[in-house]
């Protein structure tokens, strides 16, 4: 049953897939039969004020993390990355990164080679399509960038909600969550703004509907579902009375479909489900609660997550999931301490750790290179 | 102010052995090398030219040396304060063995002071004898005391080795102590610095002397801040114009001593810019536009009375009133969150000690304080404000006895009781009440043996704590009410030797010291990148050795002074056994680190010149290449002459800093000034 369940959203994500590659190129997509993937981009947020972002680079064909990777490769031009990445993406020829304490985006090359870097504020998360790049800012109360990503110059800007974060293109349009992280009451006395979502007209770059979502702190990316159509997104609660939860939100209807009692700080999308993970901090309990789990949105159903609490448990401050498109094998960041470099770890989908990798300081984000 | 006068042979001689000195420090890092300056300076190491020379040219009238003490402890006195090219506490601190200043840079950046790496907030701060708080983050910025009106600046490693102190003297690690000079006659001192930075520093000071001694000072300072900088990294220099340092302050001082009585009122208020680390950026539209704006008054008395021959009594009160306001506004930087954030403390402290001799073997002393500090806090954010409110109680008692069963031999022993009440509120939530309480018995013992005039051997032992600060406690949103104190526990021991040597005075110290800190509050990101939270999460060991020596010699018009100082330490993370980082070198902590400065009078001039030397060290407890920051060495220099006319007399001071212009950060990312000259004019009547 499970096996038959597998083929058929495989087939449906190659068909998406194929499709979305066509008018609207999204995120590297496997194109055909089997892809080949050789490694990974890796990037480490660093320590604010230390300017110590890095971006590395995973082998696949045999395992090994190359460390100051883009350092190497841009010797004498600029010895050091920057400062607190937040987002990565690799996109046809070039690989995007977002330098929060930069106040950059960075564009370079699939080999490393520095290519542009544009200025934008307070710089948060990364969409792209066509010849463009999309930035959310915090920035002036809050609004997307559109760049242009050979030319390495702004486009234009389109203003948002409050604290943009994830975004996402389905079709024509661009959706950005307006997280209002900052416009939550932390002390608990409840005066929270709600977290609402943009749609913007990648036409005309302009917002045409906002509409609000109902959750708080929506500190999240914006994964888009197998269906093609909605979106999962995590609420971090305000630490206190409000707790975590994640919901999913059908661009479709605009409407929220489905609600999580748990959050869902990172996801990932594979075969067809969604594999969610989150670690939820309370100020009530001084702890922090590492949960995952996954859902299938065509059947409504949610599974148990692969990897077991007692293996979670080893990792410190677990930040990121991602797993292998074909080999099925999950990558989880650990944080560790925020200023010391952390770790990478490599379980299978049965839940068995393989490995563990060092990498820089607060590993954050990985970015597939497919070729 | 008399001025004393140093020779030119003795100082010719200095420009060699400090010609050499730069020759290592070109090479600098290895402490082979830096001991070696050391040794050439002192003329410890073999056939030393420095002095040698001085033994030759200077007989001397008089010898002075210091007294050898119960308390590892080091001194500047007001002609070495006046000497060493500096314009604030700081300058003279980092002179002391075993010391770090955290040093953003320029003449207005937050200047701190780590002893033996126990952490800033150990370090107690007292001004004429009254410890001065900060409930709201623990900090004394020591860049706020002029060294132009004290009198002398004592660091004591654990507590001061007297029967007749506050509680709160005992309540840190180790003890800085600033010392205001009492007016010696009636007169008029005015001056003005001016030179690098764009500053402008007038002072003016005016004393009495009648029954009644009173002075009182005043000094207004305005510096744009702006130096050059090169921060050297692999492949890449960036050079650049460090921004956003500029200062606005006025301080004034008044102080009245009439017997026992001390009364001292301070008023401080500033306005500064507070640049930020220098990171990868295209241009300087987003560098750091955040500012700062600090107002402090205090009032202080202190009474010190004789009651017949055996009972001294020692009244003090102290009356505080703090106010800082941040700003961040992204009307000036786009890449920043609105922050408003404005802080009021207000600190009243009370304190009753006497000390009376039992019997010629027993004395003993008691103490008791009061200190109330109410804090509230207005943080405007984009959206909302709220107002904590906070109050502590605290409550101090301290019981010492000093027992002398024979000669030369001394026991003394504290205990110190501590008593804590914390409220808080968010006025935003009635009922919101928060309580913690607090209370803690701590021992220090100190043992001494004094061999002669010339040799004291002492041991001490010493278990502290610093109580979470309001920050600690109720910043970071929620309130972490369940945080813990952070425990410091040290042993130490050493000996301080002085003789005449020859025909020059001379005094060499060494300590050993071991200290742990546990429950060390730490401040840690939860599951948002928003918010931050704090824990006791720390554990450091450290062990060192100090080594302090000092020369002086002088005959008719010449005078010559040289003090130096060595510090080996090594202070190692031992919070988790399963860290890949267990036992790193914890952050900012060199292993080795050293000063010398000499100073030479000769008439009416005066020179100094010193070094100061920080080996290598660590940003991160992961102590990888990466996180490595290399040594410093810097020279500083200058030169003072006064001219007496008439009833008045004149002065010039010329003060070269970081002579060959070492391009350094202290902290990271926070690059330092190169070479910079202030000029000092004065006159006085």
């Amino acid at each position: 049953m499970k096996n038959f369940r597998f083929i058929f959203y495989a087939a449906v994500v190659a068909f998406m897939a194929v499709a979305c590659d066509k008018d609207n190129p999204v995120i590297p997509a496997p194109e055909g039969g089997d892809p080949d993937y050789h490694g990974f981009f890796f990037l480490n947020e660093g320590q604010m004020g230390h300017n110590n972002a890095s971006l590395e680079y995973f082998n696949l064909s045999n395992h090994t993390m190359s460390s100051g990777w883009w350092t190497s490769r841009n010797y004498g031009i600029r010895s050091q990355f920057g400062d607190s990445g937040t987002d990565i993406m690799a996109y046809y020829d070039y690989v995007l990164v977002t330098l929060n304490g930069s106040n950059l985006l960075e564009i370079c090359k699939r080999n490393g080679e520095h290519h542009k870097a544009v200025e934008i504020p307070a710089c948060r998360r990364i969409a792209a399509s066509g010849d463009f790049a999309y930035v959310s800012s915090y920035a002036n109360d809050g609004y997307v960038a559109k760049v242009h990503i050979e030319k390495g110059l702004l486009a234009g800007t389109c203003a948002t909600g409050h604290e943009p974060e994830g975004l996402a293109i389905i079709g024509n349009k661009l959706y950005a969550l307006n997280s209002c992280g900052y416009h939550t009451d932390y002390s608990g006395n409840g005066n929270n703004e709600e977290a609402s979502i943009s749609v913007i007209d990648l036409n005309t770059f302009t917002e045409v509907e906002r509409v609000n979502l109902g959750i708080i702190n929506a500190y999240s990316s914006l994964t888009i579902m197998p269906d093609g159509h909605s979106l999962f997104i995590n609420s971090s609660g305000d630490y206190n009375g409000v707790a975590p939860k994640s919901i999913i939100f059908d661009t479709a209807t605009l409407t929220v479909t489905k609600e999580f009692p748990q959050g869902g700080t990172y996801s990932t999308v594979y075969r067809g489900e969604l594999y969610v993970f989150d670690t939820a901090f309370s100020y009530e309990t001084y702890t922090t609660e590492v949960s995952g789990f996954v859902y299938d949105i065509f059947t409504d159903t949610v599974f148990e997550f692969p990897i077991k609490a007692e293996a979670l448990a080893t990792i410190t401050a677990p930040s990121g999931i991602w797993i292998h498109p074909t080999e099925g094998e999950v990558y989880i960041a650990d944080k560790g301490d925020f200023t010391t470099p952390g770790q990478l770890f490599r379980f299978d989908l049965a839940g068995t750790l393989k490995e563990k990798y060092s990498t820089g300081v607060c590993p954050s984000l990985l970015a597939w290179d497919l070729r | 102010m008399k001025q004393t006068a140093l020779p030119a042979a003795g100082s010719g001689s200095y420009i060699s052995a400090f010609s050499k000195s730069r020759g290592l420090a070109e090479v600098a890092g290895a402490v082979g090398e830096i001991l070696l300056v050391i040794f050439l300076h002192l003329g410890l190491g073999g056939p030393a030219r420095a002095a040698s020379a001085l033994q030759d040219t200077v007989k001397a009238s008089k010898i002075v040396y210091s007294r050898p003490a119960v308390i590892p402890s080091i001194t500047l006195d007001s002609k070495v304060l006046r000497s060493i090219p500096s314009t604030s506490v700081a300058d003279a601190i980092k002179y002391f063995s075993g010391v770090q200043i955290k040093d953003y840079g320029g003449l207005g950046g937050l200047k701190t002071v780590n002893v033996r790496s126990l952490g800033s907030q150990h370090v107690g701060v007292f001004y004429n004898g009254v410890k001065i708080v900060n409930a709201q983050n623990g900090q004394v910025d020591l860049g706020r005391y002029s060294l132009e009106n004290l009198e002398s600046v004592t660091l004591y490693q654990g507590q001061k080795a007297d029967l007749l102190q506050t509680a709160s003297d005992l309540a840190s690690a180790a003890a800085v102590y600033m010392k205001t000079r009492t007016p010696e006659r009636t007169g008029i001192k005015a001056g003005i610095r001016t030179g690098a930075f764009g500053t402008v520093n007038p002072s003016l000071y005016a004393s009495y002397t009648g029954k009644v001694k009173i002075s009182a000072d005043a000094s207004w300072l305005h510096t744009n801040g702006r130096y050059r900088f090169t921060l050297r990294q692999p492949g890449l220099d960036t050079s650049a114009t460090r921004v956003n340092g500029q200062v606005k302050a006025l301080r004034t001082e008044l102080a009245l001593s009439y017997e026992g009585l001390k009364v001292n009122a301070y008023l401080y208020n500033s306005s500064r810019g507070l640049p930020g680390p220098v990171v990868r950026r295209l241009s300087e539209q987003y560098d750091s536009k955040d500012c700062q704006w600090d107002r402090t008054a205090f009032i202080q008395g202190t009474w010190n009375k004789k009651l017949g021959s055996d009972l001294r009594l020692l009244l003090t009160g102290k009356f505080t009133r703090d106010f800082c306001r941040y700003l961040q506004d992204p009307s000036k930087n786009a890449s920043v969150v609105y922050i408003d954030n404005r802080y009021h403390q207000g600190c009243t402290f009370l304190s009753a000690a006497a000390s009376w001799t039992i019997s010629p073997i027993i004395s003993a002393g008691l103490a008791l304080d009061g200190q109330s500090s109410v804090f509230s806090a207005t943080w405007e954010n984009a959206f909302a404000a709220t107002i904590p409110w906070a109050q502590r109680l605290s409550a101090l008692g301290a019981a010492q006895i000093l027992i002398t069963p024979f000669e030369g031999w001394r026991l003394q022993s504290s205990l110190l009781y501590t008593r804590q009440r914390d409220k808080v509120e968010y006025s935003a939530v009635p009922g919101s009440v928060r309580r913690q309480n607090l209370s803690r018995l701590t021992p220090t013992v100190i043992l001494s043996w004094q061999q002669s005039e010339r040799l004291t051997i002492r041991g001490i032992y010493k278990e502290i704590f610093r109580s979470p600060t309001f920050n600690d406690l109720y910043y970071s949103i929620g309130g972490r009410t369940s945080l813990q104190p952070e425990f410091t526990r040290q042993g130490d021991l050493g000996f301080d030797f002085s003789a005449p040597l020859g025909q020059v005075g001379f005094s060499f110290g060494a300590d050993g010291y071991i200290s742990s800190v546990r429950d060390k509050i730490v401040a840690m990101p939860s599951a948002s990148q928003f918010r931050w939270t704090m824990k006791n999460y720390g554990k450091v060991r450290a062990r060192g050795v100090e080594v302090n020596g000092a020369l002086s010699a002088r005959k008719n018009n010449l005078q010559l002074d040289m003090r130096l100082s060595y510090s080996y330490q090594d202070a190692r993370d031992v919070t988790d056994k399963g860290s890949r980082w267990y036992k790193g070198l914890i952050p900012y902590s060199p292993r080795h680190s050293g000063s010398a400065t000499s100073i030479a009078g000769y008439k009416n001039l005066r020179a100094c010149l010193s070094f100061l030397y920080t080996g290598t060290r660590y940003r991160n407890v992961a102590n990888i290449e990466e996180n490595r920051l290399k040594p410093w060495f810097t020279t500083d220099f200058s030169l003072a002459w006064q001219k007496k006319l008439g009833n008045a007399s004149a002065g010039i001071n010329l003060d070269i800093n970081n002579l060959f212009d070492w391009q350094y950060e202290i902290v990271s990312r926070y690059p330092m000034p190169g070479r910079y000259v202030l000029v000092r004019f004065t006159i006085e009547y």
